[in-house]
């Protein structure tokens, strides 16, 4: 630590830390407008100048780091001139007049200026009035004080040149270079915090200018909307579209997203009700300053309108507005019925993946206490389920350890065995980049990357170049890469002895081999190589991130245990701290910490619709699950629900589950419930209401307390469902539910820091056998259909089925590979059709070299997961489906 | 061990040098290179080799560099077997035959001949030594210049190339260095940082492997010093980076050029290329254990590529852009490895100390600079050229040499701008009592830089220049210091509004401004960017003044503060109508004027006509107040 002195206060800093970040710690205003926390100093603005005793001259604070017995002035006479004058010069290209005017705060919207005709453009007129860091360092600099504006109309100032055309062609961003100050914290922020390089600084001299891509329009860069521009931006050259005009925040409110399991913490800012901008929110330590397209935008996806904001009850083929007393009356009646008539077991639940803790806790809790029947799950909770077990078989715990921030801290060698995490956990794949080419500060040595996956994402390119290896195996064998990894592992007599001293038995990898997973074999040596490295060297971490595909229960259960064997092989007892499973929806592990599965001989969501489909099962609650749009074998789901006696469905939107319910009950959205989530490390965090509930929307705790108190009282069951507020219900989980003794829902600052683990997880490791089916070919003109979770379409678009679910258009249609268009003779924008006997699918297709040659893509929520029609019901198989593709004839 | 393996290269070497002291017939050799090429020489190359060729005369026809005379290019040396070597000057490809039809045989060609540089004097011919512009020089770095063929390594081995480095390897690094530290070598570039200095950084870093960058992005207007280097003694780079390479343990070197400089990258490229063939680059070269691989790199032509953080970030793939320091090059440098950045003429330099002895290289010059310093110059003066000189030199010695007659209407000289944009002007009554070296010209708040000399006489406007200047340091800024890109945006506008009679008096607080905010800059291009307009405003406040208060330009350059005028009669008058772009030139009963609305004051018409046109101040006699400051 060094002690130093700044404007006559002594304080302590990190030797070596940058000044500006330490003078701004320390409560000192010192004026930067490129600098950005944590990344290594631009030094472009060059306004952050301060007095350093014994230095010559004025110093730049963001390049000068901190040393012992430094005195450091920054209020000093020469200071303010000479940063005023740099200022001067930076608001010369800007529409300065405004800025440097001591009037500014008594106009008012609608106002003509007096000062001077030629000002049309103000920042009365400017979306990021109030909130403008170039208007605030204006006035701190008391540049309209002093009426610092030498430059007034010279030749090329702002107001004497004709301004750079903005580019509003997307539907997120805003870019407006007549507002731009050059401070080229956007191309850093692109480049140093997301590994992007969508944004450049183009030409020289008075050309100097920010460019997306080459120099054309956002969307036809490689911008993937992150928005982390946005944040960094000083002025209102980069902006939010929607809502860029309302975005006056009337508070912010600090809470989750919903959009995957990641869990970046993020902040809403609401008006009137609404929340008009999110951005993110260091809590999780693991997002940190960091979300993604679908966190930053997607609580936009649907209008206020489209939520449900009416309970509805069936009245022949039509949904009918009614009382939330009366749709419980009347769901309460029909379920007693049920129970009357056919048992307890005739009754089945679905919580949800997207659902707080909370909801899911009360519906498992009606389930058991007050119906008592054992038929608990949600759509996701097989597949999620078989990794679990694989990861309690393999480690002897489901809830490991394993913390993320250990993959962008420490992690030496990462194995990612997931299809294109980019899309899928974005932020996740931002982190993993942060640990293979570091650019912030403190440097950390960069690590090397193994990717698993027959589809080409983002992430394959950080694999090559920084020394690591993409494998890309024939879809559906990726379990049978990682038994050939594991089986060349165990070849290796270190790791095997270490392995049998661990008391695991390296007989059960072995004999594996690539022969039919279509890896070539010397990448597979070389990705052995690296992990025998990682192997050796103990003291270095070891990271596997393994996210499961959303449907093929069978074949995700097998990588999973095949994931689990490499972990173990590499790292031994620490493979519980090295082995990450990134789970498909974002409450996923809250689902499965609050026991929404089924008990003993209860059925998962598949038996429950086989025994709706058989009879067995008459009566179905349904909490923010939407089965139709997330199980394959849609006919057969829609099919076994409408077999149903009674179906009744508490969300926030009608989807087609809603649709065929008898009774819906509206929930409150998202983000206006208040409650918690359990992210992918079991971090446990806090969702906070920041959303004004439409109509007569209640959170889904009231409505599933009510059920479950009026319900008991029905069938006679001395059940009491007391709670008075969301909070009630977390307070009994932290008693009930274990793993999460430690919080407590009042008064504690935990909520993201702890998680809901087995810290001392060790014990009975163990190898697991896995079996893989040998890859079928392709028949006569078909082609294999790979799903998965796309970046852009949003949750809450798609369950409407809504045109802008995807509002770039990215993702509506299919991924067809080049080299089989040519061979079907499809080009780009061709409607093609995928069938799989009766079922067909209509749509677009898009060209690619990412998907592999025979295999095309849909993305899982393409108008409403219409790609599940393709998929056969979970049927035990690891064998990928096959589709036939045809050219739709025009 | 070295030793030897040198010495098989010397002797190889010696003959064939032989061919050219003592040619078996006459040798004529023509100088290629940038500057001769824009005389012709190429075409005189032709020509003469056509001529041999097909007259089957008893001549050999060779090339070698140039001399520095570039004035008088294309510079055609003939060598007879007698011994004697004979300069002739300005011969074009129309004047071969003539040249050939006196010189073989031996004889000489009297009406061309410009020196006898070599063998007996002949009359009425100035023996080479005897010229004043010859005279003046201490030709040590471009010795060979013009006199071994470039493209020849072994006329360089001949002339003891090469030998430097093996003298070099002898050495202990540590010994070698304090040798070039204790020569006071500085930068040539203009920066002056301690070269020696600067090697033991790279030297104590342990990090492999360490580079080395041979800075040839000579950028500067007015500045060809590196250039009649690179075109006419590769060699002596290569040499130089070697002895680096010996002193610092660097493995790897690029040679950093601009695309604007064709021959020198050829010529460098095929050096680096002979060198490797002969053993003299690559793994343990002579067996001195010294390794050096060197790659010819070609900069896309910015000038802040020539500042050297922006030349690593463009050898880095990066923008070129001028980068934070620290870090410093000697600990990340090029693809984040320790490197060591000089300038061609001080590689050089350290060439010629190895090669000749430190006594010999410190033998002329001043106690704080020893050895030489090679100029180019130009501008208003009629030799317009490239010497070598001691530091020291009066410079009014060395204008006195390139401008050394009144011809005709003479005009006095104005100003003398050395090391071009970022580098200041000085008034020519103070600048010609300066010594050409660094601290004389500093005192005077300005920089002598790489080399380039532009004198300026009376006809041309201090304003006119600043408009150019600030210009060109506004279009080369980087973009990264709004202080800089911001900066010299207004700063240009300032001159420009000054150009077209706007000027206000407060413009000077104004330029005030800006040198107190560009001091505040990344790199050199922005701190020092306001020297040439704070110098004028210095030195030249009087024409300033004229400009801004009377809305006159004194040198009659600032186009909108100007207007031509026919003010006579003759017949060039025709001629002069039809040369005019804008057929500004209207004839009403055979009287001939300028329609004011259509001339570009392109200064064409009175280029043709002197006698028959004025220019005459828009303003002329009428005093404007100065504006009232708002």
């Amino acid at each position: 630590m060094a002690k130093l002195t700044i404007n006559g206060k002594t304080v302590e800093a990190p030797d070596g830390a940058p000044l500006v970040e330490v003078i701004k710690q320390n409560g000192f205003y010192v004026s930067n407008l490129c600098y950005i926390d944590k990344l290594p100093p631009y030094a472009g603005c060059r306004t952050c100048l301060v007095e350093i005793e014994g230095a010559r001259g004025l110093q730049l604070s963001c390049t000068t780091t901190v040393r012992d017995d430094m005195v450091v002035n920054t209020v000093t006479d020469d200071v303010k001139q000479a940063r005023q004058y740099v200022l001067s010069v930076i608001d010369a290209n800007h529409s300065d007049r405004c800025l440097t005017c001591h009037r500014r705060v008594k106009c008012m919207p609608g106002d003509i200026c007096l000062r001077d005709d030629s000002v049309t453009h103000r920042c009365l007129t400017c979306s990021k009035n109030y909130r403008c860091e170039l208007q605030t360092t204006n006035d701190l600099l008391d540049m309209g004080k002093d009426s610092v504006e030498p430059w007034a109309g010279e030749e090329r100032t702002y107001y004497e040149a004709a301004p750079p055309e903005p580019d509003r062609g997307n539907p997120f961003f805003e870019f407006d270079p007549q507002m731009c100050i050059i401070c080229t914290r956007c191309v850093r922020a692109c480049d140093d915090l997301r590994h992007t390089g969508a944004v450049t600084l183009a030409g020289r001299g008075f050309s100097t200018a920010i460019a997306f891509g080459a120099g054309g329009a956002i969307d036809e860069s490689n911008c993937d909307f992150c928005g982390s521009c946005i944040d960094v931006c000083p002025t209102a050259t980069l902006m939010e579209r929607p809502n860029k005009w309302l975005a006056r925040t009337e508070d912010w409110v600090s809470t989750v997203c919903n959009s995957c399991s990641v869990g970046c913490t993020i902040s809403v800012g609401h008006r009137d009700g609404k929340p008009v901008i999110v951005k993110p929110d260091s809590l999780n330590p693991f997002s940190d300053d960091q979300i993604c397209v679908r966190g930053r935008f997607h609580y936009d996806a649907v209008k206020q309108s489209d939520r449900l904001a009416q309970h509805l009850v069936r009245s022949g083929d039509n949904l009918q507005p009614t009382t939330w007393e009366e749709a419980l009356d009347y769901s309460v009646e029909q379920l007693a019925a049920v129970h009357a008539a056919h048992g307890a077991k005739a009754i089945a639940f679905l919580g949800s993946p997207i659902a707080t803790n909370e909801e899911n806790y009360l519906v498992q809790r009606i389930a058991r206490e007050v119906v008592g029947t054992p038929h608990i799950d949600f759509s996701a909770g097989p597949v999620n389920r078989a990794v679990a077990q694989a990861t309690a078989a393999a480690f002897g715990t489901e809830t490991l350890p394993g913390d993320l921030t250990d993959i962008p801290e420490r992690a030496k060698t990462i194995l990612v065995v997931a299809d294109d995490l980019e899309e899928s956990h974005n932020v996740a794949a931002l982190r993993i980049k942060d640990a293979i080419d570091p650019r912030k500060l403190p440097l950390r040595e960069p690590g090397r990357l193994i990717v698993i996956t027959a589809r080409r994402g983002e992430l394959c390119d950080f694999a090559e170049p920084y020394g690591g290896v993409w494998l890309q195996p024939t879809p559906g064998q990726e379990a049978g890469v990682l038994g050939a990894l594991a089986s060349l592992l165990a070849d290796d007599a270190e790791i095997a002895s270490a392995a049998s001293e661990a008391g695991l038995d390296p007989a059960v990898v072995s004999a594996a081999d690539a022969g039919s997973t279509g890896v070539d074999g010397a990448a597979l040596e070389h990705a052995a190589a690296i992990l025998r490295e990682a192997a050796a060297a103990a003291d270095e971490a070891f990271a596997l991130v393994f996210a499961p595909k959303s449907t093929g229960v069978a074949g995700v259960a097998e990588s999973a245990k095949a994931a689990a064997n490499v972990a173990l092989l590499v790292s031994g007892t620490a493979a519980t701290r090295s082995f990450f499973v990134l789970p498909t929806e974002a409450n996923v592990n809250g689902a499965l910490d609050m026991g929404v599965s089924p008990d003993g001989d209860g059925k998962d969501v598949n038996g429950i619709l086989e025994a709706a489909l058989g009879g067995e099962v008459k009566a179905l609650v349904v909490a923010g699950d939407n089965p139709i749009m997330h199980l394959p074998g849609r006919a057969r789901v829609q099919e076994a629900l409408a077999k149903l006696d009674i179906l009744v469905v508490v969300d926030q939107l009608l989807g087609e589950t809603a649709q065929q319910a008898h009774v819906v009950i509206a929930d409150a959205p998202t983000y206006g419930k208040d409650g918690t989530f359990a992210n992918a490390d079991r971090r446990v965090q806090r969702l906070r209401a920041a959303q004004a509930h439409p109509g007569d929307a209640k959170p889904a705790w009231e409505t599933l307390s009510a059920l479950g108190t009026r319900l008991a009282a029905s069938l006679g069951n001395a059940v009491a469902f007391a709670y008075e507020e969301a909070a009630d219900v977390t307070e009994e989980i932290t008693r009930t539910v274990p793993g999460y003794e430690k919080f407590q829902f009042h008064g504690y600052f935990g909520w993201g820091k702890g998680r809901a683990v087995d810290e001392s997880a060790a014990g009975q490791i163990a190898l697991q056998p896995v079996a893989v089916d040998a890859p079928a070919p392709n028949g006569e003109g078909e082609v294999a259909l790979l799903t998965g979770r796309t970046l852009y379409t949003s949750l809450e678009g798609a369950t409407l089925r809504l045109a802008d679910a995807d509002k770039l258009h990215r993702e509506d249609g299919v991924l067809v590979n080049q080299l089989d268009a040519v061979a079907l003779g499809i080009s780009a924008g061709d409607n093609v059709v995928l069938q799989d006997g009766a079922a067909e699918l209509s749509l677009k297709a898009t060209l690619t070299a990412d998907v592999p040659q025979g295999a095309v893509f849909v993305s899982s929520y393409y108008d409403g997961g219409a790609v599940g029609a393709l998929l056969p019901a979970e049927n035990g198989s690891t064998a990928v489906p096959r589709v036939k593709l045809v050219k739709q004839q025009a | 061990m070295a030793n030897e393996a040198y010495e098989a290269l010397r002797n190889q070497a010696a003959e064939a040098w032989q061919q050219v002291e003592k040619p078996p017939r006459t040798l004529i050799r023509v100088p290629m290179a940038t500057c001769t090429l824009a005389a012709g020489a190429d075409e005189t190359l032709a020509a003469l080799r056509a001529a041999v060729d097909e007259r089957g005369l008893d001549a050999d026809v060779g090339i070698t560099g140039e001399t520095g005379l570039c004035w008088l290019e294309p510079v055609v040396e003939v060598r007879q077997p007698d011994g004697s070597v004979i300069l002739y000057e300005n011969v074009t490809a129309d004047k071969v035959d003539k040249l050939l039809g006196d010189v073989i045989g031996g004889g000489v060609c009297n009406d061309l001949a410009f020196a006898v540089a070599a063998g007996p004097d002949v009359d009425a011919v100035q023996r080479l030594e005897d010229f004043d512009f010859w005279a003046m020089q201490e030709r040590r770095l471009i010795a060979r210049c013009g006199v071994i063929d470039p493209e020849n390594i072994d006329h360089y081995i001949a002339s003891g190339g090469y030998g430097g480095f093996v003298n070099a390897a002898e050495m202990d690094p540590e010994a070698l260095i304090k040798m070039v530290e204790e020569s006071t070598l500085r930068g040539r570039s203009g920066s002056n940082f301690p070269t020696g200095t600067k090697w033991n950084f790279l030297r104590g870093k342990e990090r492999e492997p360490k580079y080395l960058i041979c800075n040839a992005d000579e950028g500067d207007p007015g500045a060809f010093v590196n250039r009649i280097m690179m075109e006419c003694d590769p060699h002596a780079i290569l040499e130089g980076m070697l002895i680096a390479a010996h002193a610092t343990g660097a493995t790897f070197g690029f040679i950093y050029l601009r695309e604007e400089y064709p021959l020198a990258i050829e010529r460098m490229e095929r050096a680096v290329e002979q060198a490797r063939e002969r053993g003299l680059l690559g793994e343990n070269v002579l067996g001195s254990g010294v390794t050096l691989e060197l790659t010819v790199w070609k900069g896309a032509g910015s000038y802040v590529c020539g500042e050297e953080s922006g030349l690593l970030a463009s050898l880095d793939d990066a923008r070129g852009m001028p980068r934070i320091r620290p870090p410093f090059p000697a600990d990340s440098g090029v693809f984040g490895q320790p490197t060591n950045v000089n300038n061609v003429e001080s590689y050089a330099d350290v060439t010629l100390m190895l090669q000749k002895g430190i006594e010999f290289y410190q033998s002329v010059g001043t106690a704080a600079n020893s050895g030489t310093k090679i100029f180019s110059f130009s501008g208003h003066i009629q030799r317009v050229g490239v010497v070598e000189l001691p530091f020291g030199f009066a410079l009014r010695d060395l204008y006195h040499a390139i401008d050394p007659a009144p011809w005709g209407e003479r005009r006095t000289l104005k100003a003398v701008q050395s090391g071009a944009a970022l580098a200041g002007i000085l008034p020519a009554h103070i600048a010609l009592k300066l010594p050409l070296e660094p601290e004389a010209f500093r005192e005077h708040g300005v920089i002598l830089g790489g080399g380039g000399i532009v004198f300026i006489d009376d006809t041309a406007c201090i304003v006119d220049l600043n408009v150019m200047f600030s210009w060109f340091l506004e279009d080369e800024s980087c973009g990264r210091c709004t202080s800089c890109h911001g900066g010299t945006q207004r700063m240009s506008e300032i001159f420009r509004r000054i150009a077209r009679g706007e000027g206000r008096q407060d413009d000077y607080g104004k330029m005030d401004i800006l040198a107190q905010t560009l001091q505040y800059s990344n790199c050199v291009h922005g701190s020092a960017s306001p020297t040439i307009m704070s110098r004028s405003a210095e030195f030249f406040r009087e024409e300033l003044d004229e400009h801004i208060n009377n809305r006159r330009c004194p040198a009659q350059v600032c186009r909108d503060l100007i207007r031509y005028e026919i003010t006579g009669a003759s017949d060039a008058l025709a001629e002069a109508a039809a040369i005019c772009p804008v057929e500004a030139f209207v004839q009403e009963e055979e009287a001939w004027s300028i329609d004011q609305a259509r001339c570009i004051k392109c200064n064409a018409c009175k280029d043709v006509a002197p006698d028959d046109v004025q220019i005459v101040d828009i303003a002329a006699g009428v005093v404007v107040p100065a504006a009232a400051t708002p």
